[in-house]
């Protein structure tokens, strides 16, 4: 579904240089869960803001379903955009503050003419039943709901367009644990309904384990070890993984 | 009450006393701000006259709510063009990035370098004094400063995640604009045009006094301190009643400004 070869993204602060993703390459397949661990800085966050296309300056090749789509911002075309969705981890933020909630669901759709003003708000009842929540809720506004009600807004405005992948940027980071494992739950059962290709990036590695079918491990812009989950779990082999490992808590070896 | 809610309160009644007065203002006196009447001239505040007479005899109460006409309708002129140009244009430039934005902040350094009010009394004598004029240029010279202001809030806000996720779906810039960003700095803009408001009523009021906004007989506050100048020695209220309604509408919306703005952002520090 995604292929990414070589993508690099250099930030420069005056003379310094500073490579935030040093030549990653990674992809996910259809209905997979690809987890990217990494600590804060390490650049896992850059990656996900050049697969959205939303990193200035950025090189490397991204193929999706085979097709090219460009890495630099703005040069894509707007079916393209709409194929990959994102989802951020502040759910206060991503949220546009003056907009209704049925707005919001509704506004990707109005980007890409997807249905008529009266299918979307359809669609948009159907999608908030889809992520649990009241379809009553459409008429009201972000700073109404909570975080976790919130995150999953945010999955069902992603959802509205049909995507192909789901960036995932630290979803549930910024919601308790009983929320957490509500939206994970939630994101598991969308996947299976929909064969959707998710790219899930967390620092956490207990929600890696529990979601993800393959991962990388991402430190200074590069990936230091990859293979299926259990497996890397099982028997590290990079002294970073390693560390990450043994630091979890409640770790077995 | 909070001071914030004070000011707000406080501010509010009196723009909105002010507002009313000059809108209902045939309403509330029988003569017109121009009616000459040469059997009652420099006659003192009286039962038939509330401020007096002029020295041709026109009623000063009936000109002080006229003026108000003028002077508010002015100072909203002067703050739609210039605010409003300012954070039309400093938010597409702050969205845009890149060389637009470069280029943008190049030539507002050099608008700013210059030095305002010299270039308003020079603009307009040059393109001769009317209140059309007056507006445009006090308008005009508002625009770099706002442009900059609102850039940089329109730079904040394109780093929002809900404004990355419009970006990263494909929407056009006149939906990032008019969805995403405008609506987030209306708070901003009501807080900052309040106190503008204010600055550009008695900036208006200055030009009008030295002769270079209003023009006789319409009646303007500051054309009204001018003309009641002359007689100041007989009928002190001439002046002083004009010069007492710019203040205290310039109060109002300051006051109105800075409650806002404390109320909106209640640690303090300004934005």
């Amino acid at each position: 579904m995604l292929e990414l070869a070589d993508a690099r993204l250099t930030y420069r602060r005056g003379a310094a240089r500073f490579a935030a993703l040093d030549g990653v390459s990674l992809s996910v397949a259809q209905g997979e869960c690809v987890g990217v661990i990494g600590e804060s800085g390490s650049g896992k966050s850059s990656l996900a803001r050049v697969i959205a296309g939303l990193a200035e300056g950025a090189t490397g090749t991204l193929r999706l379903a085979g097709e090219a789509v460009p890495i630099t911002p703005g040069a894509r075309r707007r079916e393209q955009c709409r194929r990959i969705q994102m989802v951020f981890q502040d759910p206060v933020g991503s949220l546009n503050p003056v907009l209704t909630i049925g707005a919001i669901i509704a506004e990707g759709m109005a980007i890409h003419g997807i249905g008529t003003r009266a299918e979307r708000r359809e669609r948009v009842a159907a999608l908030l039943a889809d992520v649990g929540l009241d379809p009553a809720l459409a008429a009201r506004r972000p700073h109404e709901l909570s975080g976790g009600q919130r995150q999953r807004v945010a999955i069902a405005r992603a959802l509205a367009v049909e995507p192909d992948l789901l960036l995932l940027d630290e979803p549930t980071s910024a919601l308790d644990l009983v929320v957490q494992a509500q939206i994970l739950n939630l994101l598991l059962a969308l996947q299976e309904a929909r064969g959707l290709a998710y790219l899930f990036i967390s620092h956490d590695l207990d929600v890696v384990r529990h979601l993800c079918h393959y991962v990388h491990v991402i430190t200074a812009g590069q990936i230091v070890e990859s293979g299926p989950t259990e497996a890397v779990f099982a028997a590290p082999q990079h002294p970073y993984t390693q560390g990450l490992i043994a630091a979890m808590p409640g770790a077995t070896r | 009450m909070s001071n914030a809610r004070r000011s707000i309160t406080i501010g509010g009644v009196i723009v909105a006393l002010i507002a009313l007065l000059a809108l209902l203002a045939p309403l509330l006196t029988t003569y017109g701000p121009n009616e000459v009447d040469t059997g009652a001239i420099l006659e003192a505040p009286s039962a038939r006259h509330f401020a007096g007479t002029d020295n041709l005899g026109r009623d000063l109460f009936a000109r002080i709510l006229y003026g108000g006409r003028t002077s508010l309708g002015v100072a909203f002129g002067i703050v739609a063009i210039g605010m409003g140009a300012g954070a039309l244009l400093g938010c597409a430039v702050g969205l845009a990035g890149g060389w637009v934005d470069r280029i943008a902040m190049r030539l507002v350094d050099v608008a700013l370098a210059i030095p305002s009010l010299v270039i308003a009394l020079a603009l307009a004598a040059a393109v001769g004094p009317s209140l059309v004029n007056l507006v445009l240029i006090l308008g005009g010279l508002g625009v770099p400063l706002y442009l900059r202001l609102f850039r940089s809030e329109a730079l904040s806000l394109r780093e929002r995640p809900f404004v990355l996720a419009a970006r990263a779906n494909g929407a056009p810039a006149w939906r990032l604009l008019a969805v995403h960003i405008l609506p987030n700095i209306a708070p901003l803009f009501a807080t900052l045009a309040s106190t503008a408001l204010g600055t550009a009523l008695v900036a208006a009021s200055a030009l009008s006094f030295i002769g270079l906004g209003a023009q006789p007989p319409t009646p303007e506050w500051g054309a009204l301190i001018f003309e009641g100048r002359n007689t100041i020695m007989y009928e002190w209220w001439a002046a002083v009643l004009p010069g007492l309604a710019v203040a205290v509408s310039a109060l109002g919306f300051v006051l109105l400004g800075d409650g806002l703005r404390d109320w909106l952002d209640p640690r303090g520090g300004g934005r």
